[in-house]
Parts: structure tokens; sequence; C-alpha cells
């Protein structure tokens, strides 16, 4: 390794290293720089991102380390896996294939019974100002007779799988609505988010969300942004690689993200969903 | 309905029905405005869509139909375990006509269809045809507000349906091996009539076994009509009552079977996984006796027309604005992404304060285009610019406001045409141009009552614009521009962000801001740099590393002309480094200009706002005191070395644009004293705050203090090589001398 290799790789990685430091002060930098600075090979910048990916193979291990990142084939092969088991559990995980494009993305959907008051207020502020105006007295209505009432604040979380080539992960977006179709603001998503969660929400995945447009529906969506996917994922991929484990990256990386947006993995996917060969 | 359980001995129970909630995927909506703009546009033709209901929701929620963007694909497929619902869209082009629309009508005629399906046998060989909806849409694409009204045609019986029996869960009337043995029957219907889900269904049990059969296949399955159990798939989650779709099923079994029938037991199917574990116990079962419906008979009364969410017979509507309209989305992503700097990185951001802070950008040019580049990226939303000259054609490659177009014929208004492209950029922008020229000391006014009376008139303007503004950036090209917004900001209390450029160096700094008037009584006015710079210094020994001019108050530091010892005037005169030219490295007024912002942000961020006490290059080692770090006087760039520093200065007492006598003058005698000023050489500004005394002190004792320069030049060296070490402080300690006895040394 020459040492212009090494300068080059330190400009690069001791800010990321730095920052990373700072937040789990139990890792500390010239540990880590040393590790990594003694793997890093002569790559260009188009490599600086496999490059993390090789940083994890720092153990000892040698060189079939597994990779952090999951090319799309792999994506496709898992979500397969994946969607198999879900309609055995009738998890309501489908594809849905996007007209025109071969792409696709796996789709789920889940209502949640809304807290009325943090709802209402909403339903208020956004409503239109002359619908009150169009209450019609001649249209039937059997309430008395046949009908029973039902009123009910209810949240519909929509939550889609896609793969970013970019950064060679899977990207969850999502979005929140009642049932007019209006779309709840983050505020209102972080609202319904339970208080005592919500610290633990601030140090995770949570702060890397942000609003994109859907890339295949072109609507505003909220995006766990896959910048620091391969950041969470790597311990763990680390631990099944050290125990010669398989895992199915969707189902690892499905139950380390979804809780964030109230989207639950049964355990189950765990053991019955297979890595793909 | 409690009520009428209660009245059980009295009158037998009847049967109530969960009606459809109506759900609608924001997906929907996306959709419909395609279909709108592209395929429907005025054609107002009733569409067939669809949509579909699941029965396996936990229980709390409302018994729903949902329509997704997939719901005008008609043979679409339906999503696993859902039923399908077949409807009809109204798309209206007003709201006129919405209204007017005979909602009447338009159920009685579903109900017709649905009446003839029934008589006809069709919805004994399909019975889906008996779920069937309408949607009544306007769709106010300028607004995107959507006004909706759904109908569930339902089929009535005029004395409504007896219950026989209540409704009780499954698993108190099947046993388990039952209820398995119905799952897998179920199962196999389904995947005999090649979906996943039955909506109707003929159901037959004994203690070992139950089985299921399809509708047509009715007079087989049943060889005896003593007691017939139907099935079906069951949207509502409540334990009492069936949902909507069960109403129609009851009228076609009453006309076609009614007669042979006494009483009909009903199974409605509910099948929910949770965890993987399936759960179909929590189907409910009743028995009904079934009113006589003769099928000659005309169509039955029928009803469905959805309530609006404060439970009165009307139309719904929502407001997608913030999801659809452009303009919004990009409002809502700007400032989301400037949240998500909270978030993230800065949770004690205000940025309430900075977005709805009011910039005057005085001057269009190259830092002008790049100050209010960088104030949109920071949300700001109020911005005003002030700027008398056209565009040229040299000016596109450096201000990135303004493209070649814009040079043509003669150039655009330079405040006008970067109005233009803002609210192109983004159309959420509060921006406003002036087209006016800033009157300037030493280029005179009084050639006649004309150029007087504009004169007055845009001193005038730009009283008001300053006044209307919270933050004014001086980002002139002369030095003498920036006099009278010094003079007129210092009286009116504003905040002043001023950046000027050299060839590669840059200047950005706040003006002191002065104490509120109320107060400037006991408040003694900035006294001379020595005296202040003793007491400044020897305030404050404790904090290490504290120099010269540390811990100034923003209230005692200096403005633009504070450092210099000449008025400003005429500058084909001027000799100072910052405003010798426009020519300057091209990379500088973008990074000046952004610095400039970056400043006025920090500056927000500070408690105390322009009063914050001025860092220095020495507090970069300190705890900042705002949550974006230190709030320094002046940013002193140099680009040839690539190196900032932070000086920090006192107000001058003899200052030509903020020193007392000016603003006293000023306030005194308003334009008066302006045109003065504008129509003098330097001479009179100098004359009035002592600076030509000054000049003639310095000169006689021109050799006493040459032994000051000696030790200043002696204290340089010695600086330079103490530190040597430390790239930081040798630049700074020079400027401090250079500021100390700067004002005794004009040439140094």
């Amino acid at each position: 390794m020459s040492s212009k290799n090494v300068l080059f790789s330190k400009k690069l990685l001791i800010p990321w290293l730095e920052k990373y430091s700072q937040k789990n002060t139990g890792w500390k930098l010239p540990d880590h720089f040393s590790h990594v600075s003694c793997y890093i090979s002569p790559l260009s910048l188009e490599g600086s991102r496999k490059w993390h990916g090789t940083t994890m193979m720092s153990d000892k291990e040698g060189s079939s380390a597994a990779s952090c990142y999951l090319d799309e084939k792999s994506f496709h092969l898992s979500c397969q896996l994946f969607l198999q088991y879900s309609s055995v559990l009738k998890d309501g995980w489908s594809w849905t294939e996007f007209k025109g494009v071969k792409e696709g993305y796996m789709k789920k959907t889940i209502l949640i019974p809304g807290r009325l008051c943090s709802l209402l207020n909403q339903f208020w502020k956004h409503k239109t100002e002359d619908v009150d105006a169009l209450v019609e007295d001649q249209v039937d209505d059997d309430t008395e007779n046949q009908a029973v009432c039902e009123n009910q604040a209810v949240m519909c979380y929509e939550y889609h799988v896609l793969y970013s080539c970019s950064y060679q992960v899977p990207v969850l977006y999502f979005r929140a609505s009642t049932l007019d179709g209006r779309l709840l603001s983050l505020e209102e998503v972080w609202n319904n988010i339970r208080p005592n969660y919500r610290k633990h929400l601030l140090q995770g995945p949570w702060d890397t969300l942000t609003q994109q447009e859907h890339p295949l529906l072109g609507q505003p969506f909220f995006v766990l942004h896959p910048c620091r996917t391969e950041e969470f994922m790597r311990p763990v991929l680390q631990m099944a690689h050290v125990e010669k484990r398989k895992v199915n990256y969707i189902v690892t990386w499905l139950s380390v993200m979804g809780p964030m947006v109230r989207l639950e993995v049964p355990l189950s996917y765990c053991t019955a969903v297979a890595a793909p060969d | 309905m409690a009520a009428e359980l209660t009245e059980k001995g009295s009158a037998p129970p009847k049967l109530q029905f969960a009606p459809f909630s109506s759900a609608l995927e924001a997906g929907f909506w996306h959709q419909l405005t395609q279909k709108k703009l592209n395929d429907y546009r005025l054609d107002e033709s009733p569409k067939s869509i669809k949509g579909y209901y699941y029965n396996g929701d936990p229980s709390g929620l409302p018994t729903r139909l949902t329509l997704e963007f997939s719901a005008f694909e008609i043979d679409g497929p339906t999503p696993a375990h859902c039923c399908p619902a077949v409807g009809t869209l109204y798309n209206t082009n007003t709201l006129e006509a919405f209204k007017s629309t005979d909602k009447k009508a338009l159920l009685d005629q579903v109900a017709n269809e649905i009446w003839n399906a029934i008589k006809s046998g069709a919805a004994v060989e399909d019975p889906s045809v008996l779920t069937r909806f309408i949607l009544l849409t306007f769709a106010d694409l300028k607004k995107y507000h959507f006004y909706y009204w759904f109908c569930f045609p339902a089929l009535c019986f005029v004395e409504g349906i007896q219950l026989v029996k209540d409704p009780v869960l499954l698993e108190q009337k099947f046993s388990l091996k039952q209820i398995s043995s119905f799952q897998v029957a179920y199962d196999r219907l389904c995947s005999s009539s090649g979906t996943t889900a039955v909506p109707y269904f003929l159901v037959k049990y004994s203690e070992k076994s139950v089985e299921v059969a399809s509708l047509k296949d009715w007079s087989l399955f049943f060889a005896d009509l003593k007691k017939v159990t139907v099935g079906v798939y069951d949207p509502c989650t409540l334990p009492q009552h069936p949902g909507w779709p069960l109403r129609n099923f009851l009228v076609l079994l009453a006309s076609k079977w009614g007669s042979q029938l006494d009483v009909v037991e009903v199974l409605c199917f509910r099948d929910r996984t949770l965890q993987g574990i399936r759960s179909v116990q929590h189907s409910i079962i009743f028995q009904v006796k079934l009113p006589s419906l003769s099928l000659s008979a005309a169509c039955p009364k029928s009803v469905g027309w959805e309530k609006n969410p404060k439970g009165a017979m009307g139309p719904r509507s929502v407001n997608l604005s913030e999801c659809m309209d452009p303009k919004r989305l990009a409002e809502s992503s700007v400032d989301l992404n400037l949240k998500l700097m909270r978030w993230r990185l800065v949770p004690s951001l205000d940025l309430d304060k900075v977005v709805s802070t009011k910039c005057l950008l005085l001057g269009a040019g190259t830092l002008g285009c790049n100050v209010a580049r960088t104030l949109m990226g920071w949300g700001v939303r109020h911005i005003t610019f002030v700027d008398n000259a056209k565009i040229s054609y040299s000016n596109p490659v450096r201000q990135p406001l303004y493209e070649f177009e814009d040079c043509l014929s003669g150039g655009k208004s330079k405040a006008l045409a970067a109005v233009d492209r803002l609210r192109k950029i983004f159309p959420g922008v509060n921006a406003e141009g002036f087209n006016m020229s800033i009157p300037m000391p030493g280029h005179p006014v009084n050639f006649s009552e004309v150029t007087i009376a504009q004169a007055q008139r845009d001193v005038e303007q730009l009283e008001a614009l300053i006044s209307a503004h919270d933050v004014v950036f001086l980002l002139m090209d002369t030095r003498e521009s920036r006099w009278l917004p010094t003079v007129i900001a210092a009286s009116q209390r504003k905040l002043i962000v001023n950046a000027a450029l050299g060839f590669d160096t840059f200047v950005v700094m706040r003006h002191g801001l002065k104490k509120p008037k109320a107060s400037d009584a006991g408040d003694s006015s900035p006294s001379s740099a020595s005296s202040l710079s003793d007491s400044s210094s020897s305030s404050t020994p404790a904090i290490p590393g504290a120099s010269l001019f540390s811990n100034i108050p923003g209230h005692r530091l200096g403005c633009y002309f504070c450092n210099d010892v000449v008025a400003p005037g005429d500058s084909t005169r001027d000799r100072t480094l910052d405003q010798q030219c426009t020519v300057s490295r091209p990379g500088l007024a973008m990074i000046a200009g952004a610095l400039a912002v970056e400043l006025m942000i920090s500056i927000l961020q500070h408690p105390e706002g322009g009063y914050a006490v001025a860092s220095s290059s020495d507090d970069r080692m300190n705890e900042p005191p705002t949550s974006l770090g230190l709030v320094p006087h002046q940013i002193r760039g140099f680009l040839s070395r690539f190196d900032n520093v932070l000086p920090a200065s006192l107000a001058f007492d003899k200052c030509t644009a903020c020193s007392p006598v000016v603003l006293d003058h000023y306030e005194r005698d308003g334009f008066q004293f302006l045109s003065k000023v504008f129509n003098s050489s330097h001479s009179f500004l100098e004359d009035l705050t002592g600076l030509t005394l000054l000049h003639q002190e310095t000169q006689a004792a021109e050799r006493m203090y040459f032994c000051t320069s000696l030790c200043t030049i002696t204290v340089c060296l010695l600086n330079l090589t103490y530190c040597a070490f430390n790239r930081m402080y040798p630049v700074q300690k020079l400027w401090h001398i250079f500021r100390v006895y700067g004002h005794f040394f004009p040439m140094c």
C-alpha cells in the first residue's frame, strides 16, 4: 500500500469516523482508524462506497467476507422469499410491478385506529370552506332503521420497499393518511408515536427521515434515507458472517427500520425466510 | 341501538348493518387528477372503477371500502384475500354540477340494476354484482380540493329484518373441529373458483364436518330447506352487527327462496391472521326471519349515501394542496429540509426566527445574487432587492440570478430580474425589487430642483424600506453608496450585514447595533478606542486567551466606516483595499455572500441578536455562544492564503457614519443634512466628526509617535516569532495591532 493511498483515504475517512466516534463514545478513533487504514485498497472514488464495505471485513477473517450491500438481483430474490412467507402469514405484503418499467416494489398497508384528538383538529384545519353548505335533506338516511353508526378516526400507513441503485440497499418509503386520502404531516406522524419511544427513535434511523418523491409513483413520500443503512446493517451482517449464518437482507433490514415507523415484522420471518443462494 | 336491545321484551329486535366507510388512499386522488387532466378532461360520463373490502381487520377498525390508485384499472388484480366491488365514478366539471346532480336518481339507477340482476338470476350466478358503489366527485384542481360523495346502494325491506337468534361468535356455536373443517372447506371453495375470497356462499354442517358451496349450487347443496345457512364475507368487526354486503344478499334470498324458507342462518365470515395465526372463531352467526318479497314487485326502496364526518347527509371534501400543489410541495419540502437540520444536528435551532426575517438586499450584483440564493436555502421568504443597474453581458457568468437573455436589448433591470428569477426558483418567496439609486456622499444632487426632489424621494424610499425590514445587507460595489444606509439603519437600530470584496480579499461584518434610543442617555457613547480597549481588557482577565479586543458587546461594535479615517467620497480617488473595483477572483463573491448570510443566521440564533458580544478568533477553542457557533464582528478573508480571521473592533467616536454627531445631525435635520453630505466633498463629514482635527494632530505629532510605531513593529515581530507554532495567532495579533494604532498611521 502506497503512502499516497493512505493519505487519500484518511482525508475521506476522518470526518466520517469523527462523526461516528462522537456518537458512539465507546468507539475510539485511533483504533478504528488504524484498523481501517491497513485494509484500504487502491480504489478510485467510484470505489469509495464499496470501501465502507471493505472496512467491514477488516477482521482477520479473510477475503471471503460478506458485503453490507445488496445487489439488485439479490434484492428481488430476497423480496420473493419474503413475500412467499408473507402470503403464508397473510401479513399483507404484496409486490407491485410497475407498468412499462420492469421495476417494482413491495407494498403493505396497515390501518391504525387514530387518536381522535390528534386528527380532529386537523380535520377542521384542512376541510374546505364550503362543504357544510352541501348537506342535502332529500337524500334518504336509514340510520334509525337498519344502519348502525361507526365513527372512528383511522390512520392508514402505507409502506413501500424499493431498491436504491445508488446506495445498493433497500429503501423504505412510507406515507400516512386519513381515510379521505389526506397525507399526514411529519408532525402528525411524529405525534402518533408513543412518547417513550421517541427518544430512542431520535438516535436511530429516524434521523435519516426525509421527504422525497416516490421514484415510480411520483408522489410525495417519507423516506428513511439509505445513506446510513449500511451503517446499521454492518454489525448484524458482520455477526452473521462470523457465526457463518446466512441472513435474508430484507428481513433483517426491515426488522431494524420498520418499528421506527410503526411497521412490525413478526419474529417468525427471521427463522422462516431463507437467504437467496 | 343499545336502547332497542333492552326493549327486547316488547318487540323482537331488528337486524342492523354497519355501513361502509369510504377509504381513499392518497394515490387514488393522484390518479384521478391524472385521469382528469389527461383522459377525461371535460368528459362527465360515468366511468367504471373498482374498490375492495377486507374481512381480516383487527377489531376496532371501521368497515371500509377502499379505493387506491389502481381503482381505475377495472380488470386489474384485487389484493389477495379481498373482495372486489365494482363502482361507477361520476366526475363533474363544476361544483354546481356536483351539487345539482340528482343523487336519488343515481342511487335508484344502480338499485334497479341490482334488482334486475336478482330477478334475472344473474346475481345467483355471480353474486358479486350485489356489492356496488357510486362515487360522485368534483376535483378542483386549481386549489387541489376534492369533493366526493360515496353511495353503497342497499335494497331495503320496508319493515326491517327480524332477528330470531342474536349474533354469537362462531366459537360459541362451532366446535374446534367444525371450525377447522369450515376453514378447509372455504379454502377449497376459493381455490376451486380461482380466487382468494368468495363474497357469498352456502354452508351445511353436522357435528363432524362443515361443507360450503357456491350460491349457484343451491339446489344441489340443500336437500331440504328447513334450515338453511348462508355465509357472507364480512368486512365488519363489530360483534353484534354484520357489514353492509349482507343487505342485498338477504334481499336476493328473500326474493328467490323466501317463500320456502322460514328461518335463515347467517354466518358472517371474518378471517384474520395475526402473527401468522389464523382465526375465524370471531366470525359471528345468527338467525333471521326473512320478510317476503315478490320478484314481480317493483324495485324496493334503496338507501346508501354516506354521511359526512359530522353525521349529516352530505358530501365530504378533502384539501390535498399540501401533497399535490407543486408550489406547496416546494414550500413544505424546503421547510422540511431545514427542520431535518434541527432534528438531526442542531436541536436548538430556531428556524422560525430565520424564516420570518425580512431581508433588504442593497445591491443585486455578484454579492446580491449569492446572498439571495443562500437566504433562500435557509428558507427566508421575504427578500427585497434595491439596485439601479441593468444586466450587462459580463454579468450572468458571475451573477447566478441572470441569464444571457436578460442582457439583450439594453438589459433588464437587475432588481426586477432578480425578483423574477427568485420566484422561478421558488414560488413561495415573497420578493420585491426596487430599481432605484442610493444617494452618495460626494455625488452632488443639487443640479436642479428635479434632481434634489429625486434624491429626497430616494432617501425617503430607502428609509421606508429599511424600516420595513429586519436585516439590511450592504452589497454594493462602492464604498460611498454604503454610507446612507449605514446612517439610516444605525438611526433605526436595524441590523446591518455588510460584505465587500477586494481582488482576493473580502470583509463580511455586522455593524454595531446601537442601544435602543430610550436608554441612550445612560450609556456613554463610544469613547476613544484606547480607553475602551483598556476597560474591556481589564474587565475580563479571567478568560484565558482573551485579547485586547475580546468581549466587545454588540452595541459597541464599529461599522464599516469606523475603521477609516477618511470620509466616503467619490470613489475614483478612493484607495482602500476592499473597494478598489469590482475585479475580484470569481469565487470570492460566493464565499463572501454565503458568509454574510451565515453570519446573519448566527446572529439571529444568539439570544441577544445584534447585541451579541463579538466572538474573535480566540474564541474558536471556547464554548460557542450559539448552537451554530461563533458570532463574530468581522470575517476578513484572504483567498491567496485560503484563510479567514475574525477581528472585532469598537465603534469609533469620530466615525463618519455611525458616530453620535452624525446620527444627531441626521435625526435632527434629515434630508437637509444629508443633502449637504451628498453635495460636499469629504471635508464636510471630516470636519463634522473631528477627523480633520485628528489629521492635523497626527501630522503635528508624527515625530512624537515615531516611538510608538517602533514599538508596534517590535510587538509584531515578537508576536510572529512567539506564535510561530500556532498558525492562528500571528495574523490576528497583527490585525489587532494595526487596529489599535491604525488611526494614527493611516498609511499603515
